[in-house]
């Protein structure tokens, strides 16, 4: 269920793919990093504790998925590096899967230059 | 043997606690876990009882002593002198060891350094105290095992008894009859597994907790009160004002005058105030997603409903079979003794 609200969120943003709507996300998040990017997204976010939940690259895009643990597990939306620059929007709270095409409008209006070649469509969302 | 820690008949699931004579009740720690049960215990320490203060504890100086008006041992902390001999007897006259980090080691209620048995090094052992876990002829791990198996055993006992207590009724002094109260009501804070006869066996003691017809109802009334006052989407908020869906459970169920302690949704499903559902869902259960938290709502309309908090609009209703929800594991809040 989790992998399927978070797959219909990451397939209605990150889009540029081939037989599977993840193809070309790197989904990689080694334990290295997960500790050195948690204290610098606690300091964007202003809070004293974060979990890196997981992470999605794409096109020089990163969606980071956090846990605050004072509200919903939270998307941030990072035009270049999340080292080097902060998130220019958030998402959190949950969706349907008939909701995709409104979260894609979503992410056009909120992060503008997102990739956008999206098989959204063809997956009838 | 399996992997599942709960079918190792040596490991001890049941959470227990030992809380020395005359010392406060651990209220917090009773909180926390609702599942236990308080059993009397006489623990008597290793060897030999210190005597009071006032002499060697005899049957005539005590007799003196409740003549003098003491009626009990004074509990006032310090107040016990350890005999210089059994110290002696403990370590052979040796000075007390330093611990590994150098430091002096914590001391007992007498005043006496402790050190745990496990933490002797292979070989090593306390004189006086048998021979060291691990090692041939050890009785720590044997006999830990056996200790636990006997105290399973008399946790199960009482359980049993409880059960049965809750079968029974009691008459009011209106000569009207009532279920039995239970351990509760003698242990104020433990969870009441003897509740009005209510909850399903799920194995090992344990008993399904439910919400009261009063807790559901007051739910039900707060959820429609937030569905009705449209109620923004504020990530991290918790109020009618603007909640999220973690928000909303947490909100909803304080509106309700049941005061659980927020939790993310990442973070709920080890929320000690919740237990997992084992059969369907009851209105008030929490259903748990990665990522999403809601509400069973019952089956007042076409179809199961649930209430959720999401973009836009806030809490609000749906069909628990829609593609979206699928289906959650479900929790339900257990301190159903909890005076809110």
């Amino acid at each position: 269920m989790g992998s399927v609200l978070i797959a219909a969120f990451v397939v209605a943003t990150f889009s540029a793919l081939a037989a599977s709507p993840c193809d070309g996300v790197n989904h990689s998040l080694t334990t290295e990093r997960r500790a050195v990017l948690a204290p610098v997204i606690a300091k964007q976010e202003h809070r004293p504790i974060v979990d890196i939940l997981e992470s999605f690259s794409f096109g020089g895009w990163n969606i980071i998925y956090i846990n605050t643990h004072q509200s919903d597990e939270t998307f941030l939306f990072y035009e270049h590096d999340p080292f080097s620059s902060h998130y220019i929007t958030e998402w959190s709270g949950a969706a349907r899967i008939d909701e995709g095409q409104t979260i894609k409008k979503w992410a056009e209006k909120r992060a503008p230059g997102f990739p956008q070649n999206s098989p959204v469509a063809s997956l009838g969302m | 043997m399996t992997d599942d820690p709960r079918n190792d008949p040596n490991m001890v699931s049941v959470p227990f606690i030992f809380v020395g004579h005359g010392d406060p009740l651990p209220v917090q720690w009773m909180a926390e876990h609702p599942d236990y049960i308080k059993v009397p215990a006489v623990m008597v320490p290793h060897g030999t009882r210190p005597p009071p203060p006032w002499g060697d504890a005899g049957v005539d100086q005590m007799a003196a002593a409740r003549g003098a008006g003491l009626t009990a041992e004074p509990r006032v902390p310090g107040s016990f002198v350890p005999p210089p001999a059994r110290q002696k007897r403990m370590w052979g006259g040796q000075p007390w060891p330093k611990d590994r980090n150098g430091g002096d080691w914590p001391k007992d209620r007498w005043g006496r350094p402790t050190r745990p048995l496990w933490d002797y090094p292979p070989g090593v052992h306390a004189p006086g105290e048998g021979v060291a876990p691990g090692a041939p002829g050890s009785i720590g791990a044997e006999k830990a095992i056996r200790a636990a198996r006997t105290a399973l055993a008399a946790l199960d006992q009482a359980t049993s008894r409880v059960f049965l207590a809750s079968d029974r009724t009691e008459t009011g002094s209106d000569g009207t009859q009532a279920p039995a109260r239970g351990v509760a009501s003698r242990y104020p804070g433990a969870y009441d597994v003897a509740q009005a006869g209510q909850g399903e066996e799920t194995g090992r003691g344990a008993r399904q907790p439910h919400l009261t017809p009063a807790q559901q109802a007051a739910i039900v009334a707060a959820t429609q009160h937030w569905s009705n006052s449209n109620v923004p989407y504020v990530k991290g908020g918790k109020t009618i004002q603007g909640a999220d869906c973690s928000g909303a459970v947490y909100g909803i169920y304080r509106e309700a005058g049941i005061n659980i302690k927020y939790e993310s949704t990442e973070d709920f499903r080890g929320d000690p105030q919740f237990s997992p559902v084992t059969g369907g869902p009851e209105i008030g259960d929490v259903g748990w997603y990665k990522g999403h938290v809601v509400i069973y709502g019952g089956t007042t309309a076409t179809n199961k409903d649930v209430w959720s908090a999401s973009l836009p609009g806030g809490p609000d209703s749906g069909p628990a079979g829609s593609p979206w929800y699928g289906k959650p594991q479900w929790y339900r809040y257990n301190c159903t003794q909890q005076k809110n």
